[in-house]
């Protein structure tokens, strides 16, 4: 408890009282969790899947292990980084499956669907050039995403997008905290490079 | 009460659970009878998950949703599954549950053994509309 | 291992080190460095389209999962919920009742909810069944059935300027009065726990 009182206590109490309750069986504590978790879950999957179906899966099978393994989850405070661990290992065991039964099963609706967020979010801009150069750069970003690796991919999405601590990701993925910040510098760098072509 | 006494085959354990069910669901305070998780999955379709085993159909008994049924030598055995309105006393509906359930089971001739119920839930009553 | 060591720009400028000085001006060696240059252009531009991306995802419903996931999960979780711990509260010659746990917790915590300055958080009940009831309990039983005494642990979380002993003396009566009143039972104790502060 010594770091009770810094940071967002509130907003950090408030949730371990959920997981206290959830961990007691309480539906409706889980379920305030679950509307709290699962777009953010979603998303990681889907930019580490590309295919909403298997992303939805993944939210589904998360969250429903999350309820059944909840009481033995010891501090009500990790609740964040546990859901986000059993997340980015469920997409990972799917890529690795993905791996060793090559086929390509990114959906272009999907595809589409998840880009389109990217082109679409700018209809005030006024300035068209700026706007266009602005959609080549998310394109860019996104399709610089996708050429990482799987271990690199979850480092990255859970640092920038998901702004996970180092040593939340580094638990996550089992390497220490030098070798996630080696990895994100090596993402940041690979995909600033690839997007470079669209300057 | 025995079999014999009963109309032969007349009453099925069948018949006699969806008695209960009528008379728990007829009951104030009684919100709904409650589902088992095979039933959720099922509904669900949930393909991945395996529904675990019923122990009552290997017991021989009916089960229908949340009710249990047996007649065991010309008695009854019933068990029920539900969820009461926390406007009502528990206890109160569950009282008068097994009092409908048993009048329900002397009415056709057999026996009423034991009725046992299991409150799973106590919630507000929902609001229409 | 290779792979995790430090990534550097050909000029032996750690990458690391040039992402988190993007926002200071920049350095002699990073002006004149053509490396340096190049790649803090880049990574500004990243960083841009990093947030573009991350503020898109967030407002977008396409980056939401069906509402039937949701759907499916707290159905299952309420039914196991319901059937988690099942207590014998009341033997009868015709049957016995017996109550979930999650169910009378739903009774505590809805009393819970109506005390200011207080978040109900783990909570916890038992009747002894192998005691005898107590006729002193106070319950009634119309039809004859026993009733087995009721303890309830409540956990609490409580705002840092209450009253504490008036706040749980007033939750302590409500928990007694909802169960009585909803489950018809009056439990023979009432734990309760302050076990961390929260802000209101």
């Amino acid at each position: 408890m010594d770091n009770e009182f810094t940071g967002d206590t509130s907003a950090r109490t408030d949730e371990a009282s959920k997981v206290a309750r959830a961990q007691d069986r309480d539906p409706e504590a889980f379920e305030e969790l679950l509307l709290a978790y699962q777009d953010k879950l979603f998303r990681l999957a889907l930019r580490m899947l590309n295919d909403r179906g298997q992303a939805e899966d993944v939210v589904q099978d998360v969250l429903l292990a999350s309820w059944r393994q909840l009481p033995l989850l010891r501090d009500v405070n990790t609740f964040g980084g546990w859901i986000y661990r059993l997340a980015t290992n469920r997409c990972l065991d799917i890529l690795r499956q993905r791996s060793t039964h090559p086929e390509d099963i990114t959906d272009p609706q999907d595809l589409h669907c998840a880009g389109e967020v990217v082109w679409t979010g700018n209809a005030q801009e006024s300035d068209p050039v700026e706007t266009t150069e602005r959609e080549f750069r998310a394109q860019g970003l996104t399709e610089a995403l996708r050429m990482l690796s799987p271990e690199q991919r979850a480092c990255w999405l859970l640092r920038e997008i998901h702004d996970r601590s180092y040593a939340e990701i580094g638990a996550i993925l089992k390497v220490p905290t030098t070798a996630v910040r080696g990895r994100l510098a090596r993402a940041r760098h690979e995909i600033a490079e690839r997007m470079s072509p669209w300057r | 009460m025995t079999e014999e006494v009963t109309p032969a085959a007349a009453i099925t354990s069948q018949f006699i659970a969806s008695l209960a069910a009528r008379a728990a669901l007829e009951t104030p305070g009684v919100l709904r009878l409650e589902s088992t998780l095979n039933d959720v999955l099922s509904r669900l379709r949930l393909a991945a998950m395996e529904p675990t085993p019923d122990p009552a159909n290997e017991l021989g008994g009916c089960r229908r949703d949340s009710v249990w049924a047996e007649i065991n030598g010309g008695i009854a055995h019933v068990h029920l599954e539900i969820a009461t309105d926390i406007a009502h006393r528990a206890l109160a509906v569950s009282d008068a549950v097994r009092e409908r359930v048993r009048q329900g089971i002397c009415n056709t001739g057999v026996g009423a053994g034991s009725i046992d119920i299991s409150i799973l839930a106590i919630e507000n009553q929902p609001t229409q509309g | 291992m290779a792979l995790e060591d430090t990534p550097r720009l050909g000029c032996g400028r750690s990458i690391d080190h040039l992402w988190s000085t993007l926002d200071a001006p920049a350095g002699e060696h990073e002006e004149h460095c053509a490396h340096c240059r190049d790649a803090r252009a880049r990574m500004i531009q990243l960083r841009q389209a990093t947030a573009a991306l991350k503020d898109a995802e967030a407002n977008d419903p396409a980056f939401t999962p069906r509402r039937s996931v949701r759907d499916s999960i707290m159905d299952i979780a309420r039914t196991e919920a319901r059937r988690s711990r099942l207590l014998a509260v009341q033997d009868h010659d015709g049957g016995t009742t017996e109550i979930s746990e999650q169910a009378l917790s739903t009774v505590v915590r809805f009393a819970a909810a109506g005390v200011p300055g207080i978040q109900a958080r783990r909570c916890r009940i038992d009747v002894s069944t192998a005691e005898k009831p107590s006729p002193t309990m106070g319950t009634h039983d119309a039809t004859g059935g026993s009733l087995h005494p009721m303890v309830i642990d409540l956990r609490v979380a409580a705002a840092p300027k209450i009253h504490i002993p008036h706040t749980v003396s007033v939750l302590r009566h409500q928990i007694g009065i909802s169960i009585a009143r909803s489950v018809g039972i009056y439990p023979v104790t009432i734990n309760i726990t302050v076990e961390d502060l929260y802000d209101d």
